[in-house]
């Protein structure tokens, strides 16, 4: 089981380790634009922005402008009591050189921060600081203190500051077990899209990983346990990073690459395209820079480019080839890539690199891809105007003419003929007939200035044709305006040195309809037609008279139960005058009077509000009034 | 023919014979009362078959008051028939009339409401 996992990964290793080289490189002007965001950080506002700007500087050899001045703020800003002020201000003073700190008082705070319980930052911050102010350190002090702190810290950060903190100790010091937890800390980095190898997407996190991981390798004298590929993937990782505007993730940029860049170990080995990508006849040369990934040199090599593959159809021109060293730049190397007698096309060279003194740190070396595309120069022949009648009953009159002349005088076509133009691209390298991305023919219309363009086509054996039957074409494309039209050939393409804009000829064009009837199209961008807005309609009603007809109609049943209501004899005189009798009648009035005002004025609120109190009093009344008559019965 | 037409003209007037003579004036002023709401109503529907049913809120309101009516009277009408007495032991006609009376009211408010 386990050999078979072995064996499965490295067999992965192999392949996907032999491809895998750094993407770009560290250029000088990269490099120039994070030196500028280290000085730009003057004036310092904290201690930590002058402590990255400084070692910054340091790093990429740079001149730190102002020594003076950067000390006395140093030395003013420092918190003799915090080991991490002492950590920033001493690394500074290091680096600016004739600066001093009071290290009496540095001493005592850091000693007495070693204590019982330390946790990793506290450690690390004391360590360096004392390293870095010259103090001693009791180093089997430290290692104790540290394996304690780390039993209950498992953070990479605080796995990286172990690297750190021990390859500041005294040689003899038994970091064994730090140091083998460099493969496990790599074992926890994510990998991203096969190329990018990172801790929790921090590229603070990260770069101080590999800046503590090959010092501490170097320190031991052991080469750490990450493979070639993952260097070169942490290695992609910080080059991707490179647009950084910060002063500290500048000088995580620069430290992480300045440690990939010269180690004992591993140097990833960079290939970029320093000409221009377009190789022609004038400029055949494609020159290369190979370098470390700070553009620094890497001593006598020999370069080749094992395959040049060619886009379209997958054709190797070239396999093999040495590149040759350029006599200014220890980092350029050239190839003729125009003796390969390569035609035009877009083309992926591959190289390889292996140093004339064997190199163990070089890793790589094969497997970087550049691309290149070449173009050439079109030469347009044998090209013939025609006008054919359509229905074929006179032979075309056919006109040849020469790129880049004109025809002698203007062609007249009129709706019942054809215009056929016929044209052969050349390839003026090899003399082979070749087709554009773009061959058009535009036609002008000279008084209007309106343009209609038509595609060329060509056929199998790339003769190109182009046919335009004018009494058909007549609507749609030209408007039916007649008269004078500039023709041109247009041709272009991404290989192409000379695309052009030929005007071949002139034709007076003859549409069917004449201009008399040519309608103005409307222009799209004047004022429309207001609409008016219409309300809603108000519905029909039937007139005044049928309304007023049908109310009394309805009305006249009242008058018939008053009549019943009269031969039935009702009984009015026995309606007895008491109080409630009279409430209960007039409080039923007083309600339909409310009514009444409901319908013409009120609303409900007011309406229930009064039929609350009316309906009351009537309810009293009538109760009263039905009752007395109960009684009577 | 001319017996089924004399049957008829024989049972509306012995009909209408009974109706006079049988039921107690109460009962009739009601049923006047009943004619009235009918004509009423009949003659709302036949101007909405006429003129369309716009506005619609004001037609329904106007019949559906009619109805309305229409039904409390039936009630009142059955509620006091002294035929009906042994269906109707705890109601008394006073109490059947003052139910009517406060149906109509709530009746007046909703149809006055949605009149518009």
């Amino acid at each position: 089981m386990t050999r078979g996992t072995t064996l499965l990964v490295l067999f992965a290793l192999t392949v996907v380790g032999q491809a895998l080289t750094p993407t770009t490189v560290l250029t000088t002007v990269d490099q120039a634009r994070l030196k500028a965001v280290f000085e730009n950080a003057r004036p310092f506002t904290d201690l930590a922005s002058a402590h990255y700007s400084i070692l910054g500087l340091k790093l990429l050899g740079a001149q730190i402008p102002n020594t003076h001045d950067n000390c006395n703020y140093v030395k003013s800003a420092v918190d003799y009591k915090s080991p991490e002020s002492l950590y920033y201000a001493s690394a500074a003073t290091k680096a600016l050189g004739n600066c001093q700190l009071s290290n009496s008082n540095a001493q005592n705070t850091l000693q007495a921060a070693i204590k019982d319980g330390v946790d990793v930052p506290t450690l690390f911050f004391v360590v360096s600081a004392l390293t870095n102010l010259g103090l001693p350190v009791n180093s089997n002090e430290v290692v104790n203190a540290l394996t304690e702190a780390l039993k209950t810290d498992d953070s990479i950060l605080s796995g990286s500051m172990a690297l750190h903190i021990a390859a500041q100790l005294s040689k003899e010091t038994d970091v064994k077990v730090i140091f083998e937890s460099i493969e496990d800390l790599v074992a926890q980095a994510d990998e991203v899209g096969e190329k990018y190898l990172q801790f929790e997407g921090d590229l603070g996190l990260t770069s101080f990983f590999v800046v503590g991981a090959y010092r501490l390798a170097g320190q031991q004298n052991k080469a750490p346990l990450i493979m070639e590929d993952q260097a070169v993937k942490f290695a992609n990782y910080l080059l991707s990073r490179k647009h950084v505007q910060s002063p500290k993730n500048a000088y995580d940029v620069a430290a992480g690459l300045s440690t990939l860049g010269n180690n004992k170990y591993h140097i990833p080995v960079c290939i970029t395209r320093e000409s221009s990508m377009t190789v022609s006849s004038a400029q055949s040369k494609v020159q290369v820079r190979v370098s470390n990934v700070m553009s620094g040199a890497l001593g006598k090599l020999t370069v080749k480019a094992d395959s040049a593959e060619r886009k379209e159809d997958g054709a190797v021109v070239l396999s093999n080839s040495a590149l040759t060293a350029v006599a200014k730049d220890n980092t350029l190397y050239e190839l003729d890539f125009l003796k390969t007698k390569a035609g035009r096309g877009f083309y992926t060279i591959e190289f390889s690199v292996a140093a004339d003194k064997p190199d163990s740190r070089l890793i790589g070396l094969s497997g970087a891809q550049v691309e290149v595309k070449v173009v050439t120069t079109v030469n347009v022949e044998e090209v013939e105007l025609s006008l054919e009648d359509k229905d074929q009953s006179t032979p075309p009159r056919v006109t040849k003419v020469q790129y880049p002349q004109k025809t002698g005088s203007n062609l007249a076509g009129d709706h019942h003929q054809n215009l056929v133009m016929k044209f052969l691209l050349k390839d003026k390298a090899d003399n082979s007939a070749m087709e554009a991305h773009q061959a058009f023919v535009r036609l002008t219309n000279k008084r209007t200035k309106q343009e209609v363009i038509f595609v060329a086509e060509a056929d199998d054996d790339h003769v190109y044709k182009f046919e335009l039957d004018i009494g058909a074409s007549a609507k749609e494309h030209f408007n039916s305006l007649s008269g004078l039209y500039a023709m041109d050939l247009v041709v272009g393409d991404a290989l192409i040195q000379n695309p052009f804009a030929w005007n071949v000829a002139d034709l007076q064009l003859k549409f069917p309809e004449d201009s008399a009837t040519s309608e103005e199209k409307p222009n799209l961008y004047q004022p429309r037609e207001e609409i008016k807005h219409m309300f809603r309609e108000p519905e029909v009603r039937p007139p005044a008279t049928v309304s007023t007809a049908f109310t009394g109609l309805v009305l006249l049943p009242v008058l018939i139960l008053l009549g019943l209501w009269i031969k039935l004899g009702v009984n009015i005189a026995n309606f007895p005058l008491s109080l409630s009798a009279i409430g209960f009648h007039i409080g039923l009035g007083s309600i339909l009077v409310l009514y009444y005002l409901f319908f013409v004025q009120l609303n409900m609120f007011d309406t229930l509000k009064y039929l609350a109190i009316l309906g009351t009093l009537t309810f009293l009344a009538g109760n009263r009034l039905l009752g007395s008559i109960a009684n009577k019965r | 023919m001319a017996t089924s037409q004399a049957n008829v003209f024989t049972v509306v007037s012995k009909f209408y014979d009974e109706y006079v003579t049988t039921t107690p004036q109460r009962l009739k002023i009601i049923d006047a009362y009943l004619a009235y709401i009918m004509l009423t109503g009949i003659f709302q529907f036949g101007y909405c078959l006429l003129v369309g049913t716009f506005p619609f809120n004001s037609f329904l309101s106007g019949f559906i008051s009619c109805v309305a009516s229409f039904v409390l009277g039936v009630c009142l009408r059955v509620q006091v028939n002294p035929q009906n007495r042994k269906d109707f032991l705890h109601i008394s006609p006073e109490r059947a009339f003052a139910d009517f009376v406060f149906a109509h009211i709530i009746l007046h408010l909703v149809v006055m409401n949605f009149i518009g």
